[in-house]
């Protein structure tokens, strides 16, 4: 596989007034393949989001360099660098982060509309698909402070989607949500990375980072420790022992709110209460790799 | 505790904090100078008054007259306190030349009268306010003289008459208490008695001030009864309302149309001020929620908040009192120049100090009704952020529907759309900074447009001849009618003579009314109601005239002709600034000896070079008056055009500077609320150039809808303002001749401008945004 992404020896030093400087990240070097989903996990105030928004170029680094398909970030304007951000990168922040005023379909299509080298017609059916596939079709017209925080998620995956980008980053992208909001968001996720998108995610939750190919935890501004677990759809790494997930345990998580919200064209969600053997198993694996990246966690003191 | 909090509210919240400070500041600012002005003109003019010592009553007599039959008047008159006779001595403008000047001005329609100091009353008064006085050789010049000559101390004034040629030096300027405005015609130059009597004894003609002093001067009116029933010589009678009428109006318009720029500055001043208070109080919602949360009864958050900004607010209007000195002393420079220095009373200080308290009372009904709105604000709605208040249109004029507009130009215009209170800020600044500067640029035109002289009662002429009154007044006025018709250079005249008679007031008293008597057919004038007098039996009376007797048109007047007492019917009423606003047209009989003026107006043939024709008018009927009508206009608006020339820079200046000053605060706060939205549309590769698109494009939407209601506000309920001001003068109805240049293309262009160029520079800053904390 080929390199998406690739971080030599960078550092951020924020300047905290008259107090003096804080260094967010120390050296850190990161290199990431196409098609990987890589988690980053770490206490609070370790480094991660500086991490990701240094490599997405969002953020300038203080010293070190990072290459992006091939292009050196540092070496971009400023204009050419949002460019990049527009055509080549997908973000979802933590909350959302919708631009208010806007209505949720004219919230995903306006990336694209900046972009310009769409049909406003082929870009408006886009939005219709990825609406479609992540279940809030019915939304498309509503205002953000009309629909739930999980609804909002999915709705700024669209956003990121819509430009196809070549990677996803992901800043705490369920850190708002409830437990069945944030299993359907992840679910989109690794959906997409099965289909072949290069996703890098800050979380603090392990039930979360589960579903990544590989996991970096981070401590004052470095990368101390490396988990790598394969694909979720691998059944390699599946324990015997916890192999054994009830389906009543999965349907307790589900919101019912938000299960009248799902329709029945979610291609990228499980549908709710018709959890097949494949959907069981899923999360059987899962169940498995959450224990092992907790143990692994525990050992790296977090 | 309260102060630890609000000090660290403070620190914490600079920007909104100065920026708050920096309105209330231009509110107090400004409301404390109108009411400087306010004491500086009433102060100013008591001083002026009380040196000066003007007369309650006078009459401006030609011919001889008898002293002792005026003292003997005066004595037995239980009315009179004091009693002088001026004497002037009126030399004509062809004989005077200012400084280096080659040419006199033949054709100013001032009266030039030299006169010595008067000994009782009714002094002449030098520029430090003290009683003038002159050395042989100088010469004391009226005000007007500065503007409209270029005159100034220490040029050169020569009379030359034949061989007689004197030589003065201009020693400085004088206040005259009753000739200072330019809509007075006539002007009085001091000189001493040997250098009077020189003139007196080469050139000029001697005319006679005959002045009364009351001892009450609420019974002038009855007073001028008694005089004219006395039989001693009358011609215009004058008396002191009328004369600080005109001072008031002349000197003060300035005054006035910057207290009226001033009310309306600080209405933009209250704008922001809302604005701001809204938009801060907007970002520690959030924080009233969380305090509401914990218990903090609703009266102790209101008091944390309100004690934030009485302080602000009070820091604020003080520096804005001291301020406000400075301020007016730039717009008060004319009352000075005219009135003198305001004698330094309690009222100098007070009534500013008044106005500030009137800005923080209303920084206190702000805060009251908005932290009203704050108490039923739930907590928990608070702390999440819901505001109920403003409850967005997301689904307008939606993104996705658009085929072609640029994404940033729909939002920029979505943006006005859906946040228009905020909006309303920006758009109402400019919407009155276009009245404030499109109104005197259109009285301005109007006033210097040809149209104008139909609001002096004169009919649509090209030119004007006048002769006063002179020894062989009749015989020089036959000649010019004989010349005239004999020319084909000329297409059509007309005479109008106005003499005087002697008209029953409503208080059933005979006064003196100049009327004109001619053929009213020719160069008609434009009525405010009613039309022309086409017999003997009607008169056609001036707005101030008619306002005076209490006439409307159809009603009866009794006029004394030929020692007959006629009732004449009011047939029009018209506009009339000159004369003090008083005049009449009829065709009545006249006496030469009690004609006032003669007038021939004229009007040109067909591709006559109307200047050469003016200028060989001038020397053959020499040294009778020869205008074109917008000369004459001009002359007799000098002080007013100048006024409203210097007004409409001051209120362009200002208005620019304030424009840029809004739009960049605005700006600021704008892109403060904003920040998070700013950031995360850079987040997601959209460039720094659409994200300034959109807000410059929500400036322009601001900039043509406040323009264009701007436009529209100045040219009707400007026009009528503009009819208020100038009713007092005698033009009632008055219709703006647009400045199509200036009102349509330069004021909105120089308006855009300083907000756009203000825009681009404040929009330079999201560049810097950065998403620190934004998106965690």
């Amino acid at each position: 596989m080929s390199v998406i992404l690739q971080a030599t020896v960078i550092s951020k030093v924020y300047t905290l007034g008259r107090s003096g400087e804080y260094q967010a990240l120390k050296d850190v070097s990161l290199t990431i393949e196409q098609g990987e989903f890589v988690s980053v996990m770490g206490p609070s105030g370790s480094g991660k989001s500086s991490l990701l928004y240094c490599v997405s170029g969002m953020d300038k680094v203080s010293s070190g360099s990072i290459s992006f398909a091939g292009l050196e970030l540092d070496q971009l304007t400023e204009k050419d660098l949002a460019e990049l951000r527009l055509q080549k990168m997908g973000f979802v922040f933590q909350q959302g982060n919708l631009l208010r005023n806007l209505s949720i379909i004219d919230n995903i299509v306006l990336a694209a509309y900046m972009g310009g080298s769409l049909k406003r017609a082929d870009i408006n059916q886009r939005a219709i698909e990825l609406m479609q596939k992540t279940g809030i079709l019915d939304l498309k017209d509503k205002d953000i402070s009309q629909v739930s925080g999980g609804q909002m998620q999915r709705a700024a995956i669209c956003r990121a989607l819509i430009n196809q980008p070549d990677m996803l980053f992901a800043d705490e992208p369920t850190g708002a949500l409830n437990l069945a909001a944030t299993s359907e968001v992840m679910q989109i996720l690794t959906t997409l990375n099965q289909e072949g998108m290069t996703i890098m995610l800050v979380t603090h939750d392990a039930k979360v980072a589960a579903r990544s190919t590989r996991v970096l935890f981070m401590q004052d501004g470095q990368i101390v420790g490396e988990f790598k677990q394969g694909p979720l759809t691998s059944q390699a790494d599946l324990p015997e022992q916890d192999g054994q997930l009830e389906q009543a345990d999965l349907l307790d998580q589900s919101d019912q709110r938000d299960q009248a919200d799902q329709p029945e064209q979610a291609d990228l969600l499980p549908k709710t209460g018709q959890l097949d053997q494949a959907g069981l198993a899923q999360q059987s694996v899962l169940k498995a790799r959450e224990n092992s990246l907790s143990e692994w966690l525990a050992e790296q003191g977090f | 505790m309260f102060l630890a909090l609000l000090k660290r509210d403070i620190v914490f919240n600079k920007l909104s904090s100065a920026i708050l400070c920096s309105f209330v500041m231009l509110a107090a600012t400004l409301v404390a100078a109108a009411f400087c002005i306010i004491a500086e003109m009433s102060g100013a003019s008591t001083v002026f008054y009380a040196e000066a010592d003007p007369p309650h009553y006078f009459q401006m007599v030609t011919g001889d007259i008898d002293q002792q039959a005026i003292d003997a008047f005066s004595n037995a008159n239980e009315l009179v306190d004091e009693q002088q006779t001026l004497e002037l001595l009126g030399i004509d403008n062809s004989h005077i030349y200012y400084a280096d000047d080659l040419d006199p001005y033949a054709d100013s329609i001032m009266e030039m009268s030299f006169v010595t100091q008067s000994t009782s009353f009714d002094y002449l008064l030098d520029e430090q306010n003290a009683v003038a006085s002159v050395q042989p050789g100088q010469v004391l010049a009226p005000l007007y003289t500065i503007d409209a000559f270029g005159l100034a101390a220490g040029d050169q004034l020569t009379i030359r008459d034949g061989d007689f040629i004197l030589i003065l030096t201009v020693a400085g300027f004088l206040r005259d208490s009753q000739m200072n405005p330019s809509l007075v015609s006539s002007k009085r130059f001091l000189v001493c008695t040997e250098d009077y009597n020189l003139l007196k004894a080469n050139t000029g003609e001697v005319e006679y001030m005959v002045e009364f002093k009351l001892l009450d001067q609420s019974r002038t009116g009855e007073f001028a009864l008694e005089y004219l029933e006395s039989g001693l010589p009358s011609g215009v009678a004058i008396t002191l309302p009328m004369i600080s009428l005109m001072n008031a109006l002349s000197g003060g318009l300035s005054a006035v149309v910057l207290i009226f720029a001033s009310l309306l500055l600080i209405a933009i001043a209250l704008l922001c001020l809302r604005f701001t208070i809204l938009a801060s109080l907007e970002e520690e919602y959030r924080e009233v929620g969380v305090m509401k949360a914990i218990g903090i009864a609703p009266r102790q958050i209101s008091r944390l908040y309100k004690t934030k900004y009485y302080a602000l607010g009070a820091a604020s209007c003080l520096v804005g009192y001291g301020l406000s000195f400075a301020f007016a002393s730039f717009f008060t420079a004319s009352v000075r120049l005219y009135m003198g220095n305001a004698q330094v009373s309690w009222a100098t200080f007070l009534l500013p100090a008044i106005g500030v308290l009137l800005v923080f009372l209303v920084i206190v009904a702000f805060c009251a009704v908005v932290f009203r709105r704050l108490r039923k604000v739930s907590a928990v709605e608070a702390i999440r952020g819901i505001d109920q208040r403003g409850r967005l249109r997301q689904g307008f004029l939606p993104l996705h529907h658009s085929r072609s507009i640029h994404p940033s130009l729909l939002l920029g215009i979505r943006d006005v759309l859906i946040r228009l209170p905020s909006y309303l800020t920006p758009i109402i600044v400019v919407l009155l900074s276009c009245f404030l500067i499109i109104v005197p640029l259109n009285t301005l035109n109007t006033i210097r447009s040809p149209q104008f002289v139909t609001y002096a009662g004169i009919g649509d002429c090209d030119a004007l001849i006048t002769l006063r009154y002179s020894a062989d007044i009749d015989r020089r006025f036959q000649d010019a009618l004989a010349v005239l018709a004999d020319d084909p250079d000329v297409s059509v005249f007309a005479e109008r003579v106005t003499a005087n008679y002697q008209v029953l007031n409503p208080e059933g008293a005979y006064e003196n009314l100049g009327i004109q008597n001619g053929d009213f057919s020719i160069f008609p004038l434009p009525y405010i109601a009613g039309r022309a007098p086409q017999s003997a039996q009607e008169i056609a009376l001036s707005f101030l005239t008619a306002d005076g007797y209490a006439k409307s048109v159809g009603d009866p007047i009794e006029i004394r002709v030929d020692a007959d007492l006629v009732t004449l019917t009011v047939s029009g009423i018209y506009q009339d600034i000159t004369n003090n606003g008083r005049s009449a047209q009829a065709m009545l009989p006249y006496q030469p000896e009690d004609v006032l003026w003669y007038t021939i107006l004229l009007k040109f043939s067909e591709g006559v070079d109307q200047d050469a024709k003016l200028a060989s008018f001038s020397d053959r009927f020499a040294p009778v008056k020869v205008n074109d009508v917008t000369s004459f206009t001009s002359q007799a608006m000098t002080s007013t055009i100048n006024q409203f020339e210097s007004v409409t820079r001051v209120v362009l200046i200002i208005a620019i500077a304030i424009n840029a000053l809004i739009t960049g605060l605005f700006l600021k706060m704008l892109l403060a609320k904003d920040h998070r939205q700013i950031v995360i549309m850079k987040g997601l590769g959209l460039p720094n150039s659409s994200i300034r698109l959109q807000y410059l494009t929500s400036l322009v939407v601001c900039l043509i809808v406040s323009l264009g209601l701007g436009i529209v506000a100045a040219n009707t309920l400007g026009e009528s303002l503009v009819g208020l001001l100038l009713r007092n003068l005698g033009a009632a109805r008055i219709e703006f001749v647009v400045d199509l240049v200036g009102g349509f293309i330069l004021c909105p262009l120089l308006l855009s401008l300083a907000v756009l160029l203000t825009a681009v520079f404040s929009l330079g800053s999201i560049k810097r945004y950065e998403n620190h904390g934004v998106f965690e």
